[in-house]
């Protein structure tokens, strides 16, 4: 049943492909004239379209819940200016913003009862800006536990609120520029003075998150726009993190000490970033380090433009391998092309995992191969993301249905052949439908089915209303 | 004498017609002619004009006086303000229209904003001037990388102005009796500031920071010139900013004019080093010449949609053409007599002087930032075929080129490669029907009726937006539509310290570094070549303001003063400059 499923779905999605491939034009809309090509600009004469509260103007600025001092992005003039002894101007603004996701799951795994539960998710922040590059961001998530454990009604296989709220600063840090901060060392501007500062605890991302994703309170330092002949930009920075890491195992290492190198570099039409991380902790959860580099570029392929992004990381542990640091390779590829005659995007991920790949902080690597194998902030992800011994990809297709790209369904398929010892191969499609509704809330609305190897078959529904402010 | 009645009550029906036009027009009312351009608090740079007219003209050309009233600005505001559901608010008018961002009247039709002063209230000038006078010489503290979210100091004429000297020369203009100037209201004379506080910042490079190393509210880096600029070789050396782009040659470091800031009816102030307010660069105007440069007479005889109907282009207003016109031409109603149309022709006169002065600058400074120092026949025989490769150099070395806001700005090799008969071989940097390059957004390309320009050289920059699926993807705007359904703008949720990035997008830069090359290659199949045959290979380098694409993208919006967007698109592209030129003849071997 499932696989005849999944052959469903990736013939609905070539299918898709095809019409919506053969489809209007991209275009403003009918050609100018017989025999005109549709792709031809149009003498038309639309006139300006202005902001306003009737029906076809453009939206006015939405007024954030809490705005105190100089409003953020807003008309007028600039009035709370004070300048410190630094030579620093300060006009300081502070806003409240975040958003709320609820949802309901329903996720039947193959191996246990299924549940169906209606989750919520709050992030609030609060940001101070200082100035042009200053500010200080303060944030949490109050329904969410620092595991992740999310606040949630469940309807199955019990009954019950599951309280996981906490009041954990998640996020508080300050970023900043040196010869913003301190001018008068360089009124003239003339000297490289261009660091960026960041102090405080924060989400870090290293290469798309296949090395590093997780909150840590740490100090960077970044130089950037640094003249390197034969590039375009370059950059290079580092980063501390105390306090400890989530590492591989899910675990919060309170030992670990994590410094970072991150480079990146931009030649003519491509990138290139290197980075480096060394953990530092005690013997029973093991040091390890971890190498990752990417190239993105466009390539043209079947006179298509292709966007490509391919990512190579690798973890060294010195010491025994644990459950938190382990030796392994991962290599991901993305390539991603609008078909012709559509703004739709056909992308295909691969994904390959030579032994037991660690990320040095944060887990689940996989999550950038596709929906499958992420999560919807709410619910987890159809496949699971780790990256020990496996490999595997996803194909998709991305439609969108109008010019004001305001909804877009997704098809993909994927799967994962997992060699660990007693792993499972699995094999599925998901669909996902968003849609926006008004200028503060956008609906998803999908499900997967995945076929397990040695379980029964895998189901889940997932929605979701989210709500900015 | 009758002619100059007609103009007289040509121009006070217009006044009349504007006013009566406006939708915030309050009442009409007489008005000394000299009050008709005033603003209470930011004087419009037409005041500063009598004394200043040299910098007047300079500026009145620029393209800092263009910025709010260009067509591509207001689309593209407008275009990002819906896509972001009106997040984006104030973000591209800080720098651009900062004064109608302080005044709250940004993002109106330049059509709409009245040009013209109403009793009780003031004139609209100087929303509509962009980056005027004031804009520069009404900051009172030392702003860096702000994006223009800095304070203007407000008042009128007589408030303070801030120079990069000091009130010397003011006190001595003052003291001289002949100039009659007055530096408080009520009283007869001329009206100048009450003081020119010393502001030496004005000639700092920090200074120009402000608005040339702008980060949007989402922390993505939208314009880093002035981040270049501080790791390059210039700012080593000491050469500043105003040294290369307010100097008396474009582009280069060669000094400053020295010369009077002022002059006060006919008589001069001290003379003292004086700047180009031009501030060449690459944009140049597209609208019609009767509404930019700016030109306080064009403003007094026609409003902006009456001089769009002058159609100077058939000769209006010349003799040529008057002498000949038939009784029964359609002429539009306000151009009906023959004496306006004669009057606003010696205005466009004067224009087109003025925008061809403007047209050279722009030329020589884009001149001095590239240069192309080589060109390299590599193979030319059948079992390779032709290969050959151009060598261009960044000669600037105080910034990359291009530079500025770089996801618009095209500098590229135009390649033409005919055998002996003159029959066309390979092509590179032509255009497709829209006068777009045959690249990824040439709707030509995308709808399949054209190839793709696989060896396309091109300095163009874009963004790099996250898609939902991992990886990046190149696009026009910084929006991640893959990502998200519903773009809003609100304060990064990490740092953008570290990546000097949001997670959302960056720039993916295409520019030369200060000082560097790039070398263009090009290899012509041999299936495509005789041996024995002589081909000449000819090569151009072209510049571009911003591709069609990039309008096109915008277009969803509209566009101000009536343009369509093929018409539109078609004036950027006859605006290409030419910026090196040559012909190789090369014998293909066997």
């Amino acid at each position: 049943m499932l696989r005849k499923l999944i052959v469903a779905a990736a013939v609905a999605l070539v299918g898709c492909w095809a019409v919506f491939s053969n489809g209007p034009a991209a275009a403003d809309g009918e050609a100018d004239a017989a025999n005109e090509s549709p792709s031809r600009y149009s003498d038309e004469v639309p006139g300006l379209t202005e902001p306003g509260e009737n029906e076809g103007d453009l939206p006015l600025r939405p007024v954030p819940l809490i705005e105190l001092g100089q409003d953020y992005v807003n008309e007028g003039p600039y009035e709370y200016e004070f300048e410190l002894p630094t030579g620093m101007v300060v006009s300081p603004g502070l806003v409240l913003f975040g958003t709320a996701n609820t949802g309901l799951e329903y996720t039947d795994n193959g191996t246990t009862d299924p549940t169906t539960e209606l989750v919520t998710t709050m992030d609030l922040f609060l940001n101070l800006t200082l100035s042009g590059t200053e500010r200080i961001l303060l944030g949490m998530s109050p329904t969410t536990r620092e595991s992740g454990a999310k606040s949630r009604y469940t309807l199955g296989p019990t009954d019950g609120w599951v309280n996981e709220s906490r009041a954990r600063l998640k996020t508080a840090f300050f970023e900043g520029e040196l010869s913003e901060m301190f001018p008068k060392l360089d009124m003239d501007g003339r000297l490289p003075l261009d660091y960026e500062i960041m102090i405080g605890r924060q989400a870090v991302v290293s290469q798309g998150g296949m090395m590093i994703n997780d909150a840590m309170d740490s100090l960077a330092l970044t130089r950037s726009t640094i003249p390197l002949p034969g590039t375009s930009f370059a950059r290079i920075g580092g980063l501390v993190a105390v306090n400890g890491v989530h590492r591989k195992s899910g675990q919060d290492d309170i030992h670990a000490d994590l410094f970072a190198l991150f480079s990146e570099a931009q030649f003519h039409h491509s990138t290139a970033e290197l980075d480096l991380v060394y953990i530092e902790s005690d013997r029973t959860k093991g040091d390890q380090f971890n190498i990752g580099g990417s190239f993105v570029r466009q390539y043209v392929i079947f006179d298509h433009a292709v966007d490509t992004t391919t990512r190579l990381a690798q973890s060294y542990t010195p010491d025994e391998e644990t459950a938190h640091a382990s030796n392994g390779t991962l290599l991901y590829s993305s390539m991603a092309f609008a078909p012709k005659r559509t703004d739709n995007i056909l992308y295909i991920n691969t994904f390959g995992a030579l032994n037991s790949y660690a990320p040095a902080a944060g887990g689940g690597p996989l999550g950038i191969v596709g929906l499958l194998f992420s999560g919807n902030g709410l619910a987890g992800a159809a496949i699971n993301s780790g990256a020990n011994d496996a490999y595997g990809g996803s194909i998709g297709y991305q439609m969108f249905f109008s010019g004001a790209l305001r909804s877009n369904l997704i098809f993909e398929g994927g799967g994962k052949v997992d060699n660990t010892s007693g792993g499972a191969n699995r094999l599925g499609a998901q669909a996902r439908y968003s849609q926006a509704w008004g200028r503060h809330l956008l609906f998803e609305v999908g499900g997967f089915a995945v076929s397990q190897e040695s379980a029964n078959e895998a189901y889940g529904v997932r929605t979701k209303i989210n709500v900015i402010f | 004498m009758i002619r100059k009645s007609g103009l007289l009550f040509a121009a006070v029906l217009s006044l009349a017609l504007a006013i009566a036009g406006s939708s915030v027009a309050q009442e009409t009312g007489e008005l000394a002619h000299e009050d008709l351009f005033r603003n209470k608090q930011f004087p419009s740079a037409f005041e500063c004009k009598p004394c200043h007219e040299l910098q007047f003209r300079q500026w009145s050309a620029s393209s800092h006086a263009m910025a709010n009233l260009s067509p591509f600005f207001v689309s593209v505001e407008n275009s990002v303000l819906g896509k972001t559901n009106g997040t984006s608010a104030d973000t591209c008018s800080r720098c651009h229209a900062p004064l109608a961002a302080v005044m709250k009247v940004m993002q109106i039709s330049n059509l709409k904003r009245a040009q013209f002063a109403r009793a009780g209230e003031d004139f609209l000038g100087p929303v509509i001037e962009g980056i005027t006078c004031v804009v520069c010489h009404r900051f009172d503290k030392r702003y860096g990388k702000r994006s223009a979210r800095s304070l203007i100091t407000q008042g009128d004429i007589f408030a303070p102005i801030f120079g990069p000297t000091n009130n010397d020369i003011q006190l001595e203009a003052e003291a001289d009796t002949r100039l009659a100037l007055v530096t408080e209201p009520g009283k007869k004379g001329r009206k100048i500031h009450s003081v020119v506080e010393p502001y030496p910042f004005l000639r700092a490079s920090r200074f120009c920071g402000n608005c040339h190393s702008s980060r949007l509210p989402t922390g993505l880096h939208n314009e880093e010139t002035f981040d270049e600029y501080r790791t390059s070789q210039s700012a080593a050396d000491g050469v500043t900013c105003q040294d290369c782009h307010m100097g008396q040659v474009p582009g280069e470091n060669k000094g400053f004019e020295e010369g009077p800031a002022a002059v006060i009816g006919k008589i001069e102030t001290r003379h003292r080093r004086r700047s180009n307010h031009y501030f060449a660069g690459p944009d140049f105007s597209v609208l019609h010449p009767g509404i930019f440069p700016h030109n306080p007479d064009a403003v007094q005889l026609a409003t902006y949609q009456q001089w769009m109907e002058f159609d100077h282009e058939k000769g209006w207003g010349t003799d040529e053409f008057e002498d000949e016109v038939s009784d029964d031409y359609a002429f539009p109603e306000f151009w009906q007599d023959v004496d306006m149309r004669y009057e606003a022709r010696e205005i466009l006169d004067s224009q087109f002087e003025l925008l061809a002065w403007a047209k050279d600058q722009r030329l020589r400074v884009m001149k001095a930032g590239y240069k192309v120092e080589e060109v390299v026949i590599d193979e030319a025989n059948m079992s390779d075929g032709l290969e050959f490769k151009i060598k261009l150099r960044n000669a600037v070395l105080g910034h990359n080129a291009p530079s500025g806001f770089i996801h618009e700005r095209m500098v590229f090799f135009q390649i033409t490669v005919k055998d002996s008969q003159g029959n066309v071989v390979f092509k590179s940097g032509d255009r497709d029907p829209n006068g777009d390059l045959r690249e990824r957004y040439s709707r030509y390309v995308r709808n399949g009726e054209i190839e793709f320009d696989k060896q396309l050289f091109n300095l163009e920059s874009h963004f790099m937006a996250r898609t939902f699926f991992g990886g990046e993807r190149t696009q026009l705007r910084f929006l991640p539509f893959s990502a998200t359904v519903r773009p809003f703008v609100r304060p990064p949720t990490s740092s953008t310290a570290i990546h000097m990035r949001p997670a959302s997008a960056r720039t993916l830069k295409n520019s030369i570094e200060p000082g560097g090359h790039r070398w263009a290659e090009y290899h012509v199949d041999p299936d495509l070549l005789k041996p024995g045959e002589t081909y000449t290979v000819h090569m151009k380098l072209l510049a571009q303001q911003m591709p069609g694409f990039f309008i096109n993208a915008n277009s969803a919006v509209g566009f101000d003063y009536d343009f369509s967007l093929r018409e539109l698109v078609k004036r950027v592209v006859d605006l290409s400059i030419n910026l090196w030129e040559t012909t190789e003849t090369v014998k293909i071997e066997e």
